[in-house]
C-alpha cells in the first residue's frame, strides 16, 4: 500500500462553486506534481470519488447543493480515509473546532496564502503516508490522571471543568507524552520538530518543569511526568480518550 | 470612624429611599403632633365647658330656691349649710368676667338677667379663719375653685352668690409625653421605610436591567410587574432593548455580510496574483490586498464578537496569561507576564484569549512591548496590559473605543492597522461581561485593563 502510494502522484480533488477559485487552486497545485480532479457541487464530488481513488479532497463548505459539513460526516462514517482539507470563508457558521470534529484533517480560512495550502497539503499527505492507522479520528478529549486534555481546543481541563490554558510549546509536549504514555522519551525526541524560531531552543527542562507546574496545580496531578536520570521523561499515567 | 459613619447616613439620604424615608418620617411625625394638639386644644374646650355648666347648673338651683324660700336659703346660705353656695363674699370685685359662662347664664336667665360672672381666687371665698374645720389629711387636698356669679332673676331682684365646686384636676398634656413621641416617630420611621423599599424595589430593578444592558448586548428581559406605572416603565424598557438589539444586529449583519461577500473575490485575486510576474508591482499589489484582507478579516471579527456563541468556562487566569506571553514571545515578541494573580474566572475563553491578544498587538505594534499583569480587588479581577510607548493624548484617549481611531503611532507614510481593533476589543469584553478601559501611566505608556467578575 505505502510502496505503491509512493509510485504513484497523490489524486487531489478540488471542490468548489466558485469556478475561477477552482481552476486558479488547481492551477496552483499543479505545479506539485499531484494529479488534479475537479467538482463544482456535491454530484460531481460523488461522481468522481466512486470512479477514481482520491488521496485528498479541498472541500469548500458551502456548495450549491449542500453542505461540505454533512458530507465530511458522511465520508467518516462510510468508512472513507480520504484526507479532508477543508476551506471556508471565516464568519459562517461553522468554527475551527466543529469542523475538525466532524472528521476534516485540517483547515483553512479564505483567503489563504496560497503556499500555505501547498504547505498544509504537503504535511497531510506526508502524515497519511507515514502512519495512516495512528490517527485518533475525532477524538476530542485525552484523560491522564486528573486531567482532561482537550485536543482540539489545545487545553487542560480539570476536574472541576476549570480551563488551564497552555501555550503551544506547552501543547506540543504534552501532546508528545500523551502519544505515548508510560515511555520514556529522551530529551531529543521531545524537541519540537521544526524550530521556527530561535526561541524553540530553551531547554526542554524548563518546560517541562513549567508543563509539571501547571499539571501540579490540583490534586493527584503531580508525579505525572516524571525524570528518568539520564534517559529522559516519562508520563506516569495511562491515557484514555473521549 | 465617626466619618464614615457620617458620610454613609449623607449616601443613604442621597438616594431616593433614604429622602422618601426622611420625608415620611418628619412628616408623618409632624402630622401626628399637629393632630395631637388639636385634640388636647378640643379637650381643653370639652374640660371648660363642663366646668362653666356646673356652674350654670348651681346657680340655676340656687336661683330655683331663691324663688320658692328666699329667706330660709339666704339664712341656710350665709350659715354655709348648703355645700357649694354661699353668699358673695364682700368687697370682692370680678377682675376677669368670664364671657362664656356669662353668654350660657343669659341663655338659662334671660336676656334681661345681666349675669355677671368669674372666677374669683378660692382665697375671697373662703377667708382663712373659716378653714379650721378642715378634716384631717385634707390640707393639702386641692382647694374648690370659686366662682363669683351675679345675676337678676325673673323677680328683678339681684342675686348675687359665690359657688364652688371641688377642683377636677386637668390630665397633664399627653403631646409631648417622650413615650407617646416615640411610639408616634416608631411608626412613622416603620411606614417610610416600608414605602421607601415599595417605590425604591422596582427602581433597582430597572437600574439592574439597565445595567446588565450597558454590559451585554444580550440580557434577558426584566418581567413587567407590580403596580401599573411601573410596569409600563419596564416594557418600555424591554422595548427599547428589543430595539437597540435589533439595530444593532441589523448593523452587524450588515457588515457580516459585506465582508462574508469580500472573501471570495479577495481569494480569486490572491490566487490570480501567483500568475503575475515576480517584482514591484506584484509586492504593491499583494500589500494592498493584505491590507484588504486584515479589514475583511477585522470587520467579521466585529461583527463575530458581538454575538458569541461560546460557552462560558471557569478559566485559570494565570495559566492563560502565561502562555500567552510565552507563545508571543516564541513569535519573537518582547512580551512579558510580571505578576500573577492566583484568580478565576468565569468567561468565553476564546474571547478572553482574543481580547487579550488584541491589546498585546496593539502595544507591540505602537510601543514596541507588552507587560501583562492581573490584579484582584473586591470581587473583580483586573487584566493590565501596559506598554512603554509614548502614551495617548488625554482628549483622545475615550474615543479610542470608536471604530477607525487609530493610535498616535499612526504615521501619513505608514499604515498601521484597521482601526478597528479596540472595537472588537471592547465588544468581546461585553460578550463575557467585562470592560475594557485605557488610561495613560504615571511614568509613561498605556495600561489597557479587562475588568471581569472574579
Amino acid at each position: 500500500m505505502v510502496d505503491s502510494a509512493l509510485a504513484r502522484p497523490a489524486t487531489l480533488l478540488v471542490v468548489d462553486d466558485d469556478a475561477d477559485i477552482r481552476e486558479l487552486v488547481v492551477a496552483q497545485l499543479q505545479q506539485e506534481n499531484y494529479r488534479l480532479l475537479s467538482a463544482s457541487n456535491l454530484i460531481e464530488l460523488r461522481q468522481t470519488l466512486r470512479d477514481e481513488s482520491v488521496d485528498l479532497i479541498v472541500l469548500d463548505l458551502n456548495l450549491p447543493d449542500g453542505d461540505g459539513l454533512s458530507l465530511c460526516r458522511e465520508l467518516r462514517a462510510e468508512g472513507s480515509d480520504v484526507q479532508i482539507m477543508m476551506v471556508t470563508a471565516r464568519g459562517s457558521a461553522i468554527d475551527r473546532v466543529l469542523g475538525l470534529e466532524l472528521g476534516a484533517d485540517d483547515y483553512l480560512t479564505k483567503p489563504f496564502e496560497p503556499r500555505e495550502l501547498l504547505v498544509r497539503i504537503r504535511n497531510l499527505l506526508r502524515r497519511a503516508r507515514s502512519d495512516p492507522p495512528s490517527r485518533g479520528g475525532t477524538m476530542r478529549y485525552a484523560h491522564f490522571g486528573p486531567w482532561r486534555l482537550d485536543l482540539q481546543q489545545r487545553r487542560l481541563v480539570a476536574p472541576d471543568e476549570r480551563l488551564v490554558m497552555l501555550s503551544s510549546a506547552e501543547f506540543r509536549l504534552l501532546s508528545r507524552f500523551i502519544e505515548e504514555p508510560n515511555i520514556v522519551l529522551a530529551r531529543e525526541t521531545l524537541l519540537p520538530e521544526r524550530r521556527a524560531t530561535a526561541a524553540f531552543d530553551r531547554s526542554i527542562d524548563l518546560q517541562v518543569s513549567r508543563l509539571r507546574q501547571k499539571l501540579a496545580a490540583i490534586r493527584g496531578g503531580d508525579e505525572l511526568i516524571l525524570t528518568v536520570r539520564g534517559e529522559g521523561y516519562v508520563l506516569a499515567s495511562g491515557v484514555d480518550y473521549s | 470612624m465617626i466619618q464614615r459613619s457620617v458620610q454613609r447616613v449623607r449616601a443613604f439620604f442621597g438616594t431616593m429611599a433614604g429622602q422618601i424615608f426622611l420625608i415620611l418620617t418628619v412628616g408623618m411625625s409632624v402630622a401626628a403632633i399637629i393632630a395631637l394638639l388639636v385634640a388636647e386644644q378640643a379637650r381643653h374646650h370639652d374640660f371648660e365647658r363642663v366646668r362653666r355648666q356646673r356652674v350654670v347648673a348651681s346657680a340655676v338651683d340656687i336661683a330655683a330656691r331663691l324663688r320658692r324660700d328666699p329667706t330660709q336659703v339666704e339664712a341656710m346660705m350665709a350659715a354655709h349649710n348648703i355645700v357649694g353656695a354661699y353668699p358673695e363674699p364682700e368687697g370682692v370685685a370680678i377682675s376677669e368676667p368670664d364671657a362664656d359662662l356669662e353668654a350660657a347664664l343669659k341663655e338659662r336667665f334671660g336676656a334681661r338677667s345681666q349675669p355677671q360672672a368669674g372666677q374669683v381666687p378660692v382665697g375671697l371665698c373662703f377667708p382663712p379663719k373659716e378653714r379650721k374645720d378642715r378634716a384631717a389629711g385634707l390640707i393639702d387636698a386641692p382647694r374648690p375653685d370659686c366662682w363669683v356669679v351675679r345675676f337678676t332673676d325673673n323677680g328683678g331682684q339681684r342675686r348675687a352668690m359665690a359657688l364652688t365646686f371641688p377642683r377636677i384636676a386637668k390630665p397633664p398634656s399627653t403631646v409631648f409625653n417622650p413615650l407617646y413621641l416615640l411610639v408616634i416617630i416608631a411608626a412613622s420611621t416603620g411606614l417610610a421605610i416600608l414605602v421607601a423599599r415599595f417605590v425604591s424595589k422596582p427602581l433597582r430593578r430597572l437600574e439592574r436591567a439597565a445595567e446588565a444592558f450597558s454590559l451585554s448586548l444580550d440580557p434577558e428581559e426584566i418581567p413587567a410587574t407590580g403596580p401599573e406605572e411601573v410596569r409600563a416603565a419596564l416594557s418600555t424598557f424591554n422595548l427599547m432593548q428589543r430595539r437597540a438589539r435589533a439595530g444593532f444586529a441589523e448593523r452587524t449583519q450588515l457588515l457580516a455580510a459585506i465582508s462574508h461577500d469580500l472573501q471570495t473575490p479577495l481569494t480569486r485575486m490572491r490566487l490570480r496574483l501567483e500568475l503575475v510576474e515576480k517584482g514591484e508591482l506584484r509586492d504593491r499589489l499583494l500589500s494592498d490586498l493584505q491590507a484588504m484582507q486584515t479589514l475583511v478579516r477585522e470587520g467579521l471579527d466585529l461583527a463575530s464578537s458581538t454575538e458569541s456563541r461560546e460557552e462560558w468556562s471557569v478559566v485559570d487566569v494565570d495559566s492563560l496569561l502565561a502562555s500567552m506571553a510565552e507563545d508571543a514571545q516564541d513569535l519573537g515578541q518582547p512580551v512579558r507576564f510580571s505578576g500573577g494573580c492566583g484568580g478565576s474566572a468565569r468567561v468565553k475563553p476564546n474571547a478572553l484569549t482574543r481580547c487579550i491578544a488584541n491589546l498585546v498587538d496593539n502595544a507591540v505594534k505602537y510601543a514596541g512591548s507588552a507587560e501583562i499583569t492581573c490584579t484582584r480587588t473586591a470581587g473583580r479581577l483586573l487584566i493590565h496590559v501596559r506598554d512603554h510607548g509614548p502614551g495617548i493624548a488625554t482628549d483622545q484617549i475615550d474615543q479610542m473605543f470608536e471604530p477607525f481611531t487609530r493610535g498616535p503611532g499612526s504615521q501619513p507614510g505608514g499604515r498601521h492597522g484597521t482601526g478597528i481593533g479596540l472595537t472588537i476589543v471592547r465588544s468581546l469584553a461585553m460578550s463575557f461581561e467585562a470592560s475594557v478601559r485605557l488610561r495613560n501611566a504615571e511614568d509613561g505608556g498605556v495600561i489597557a485593563t479587562i475588568d471581569m467578575k472574579e
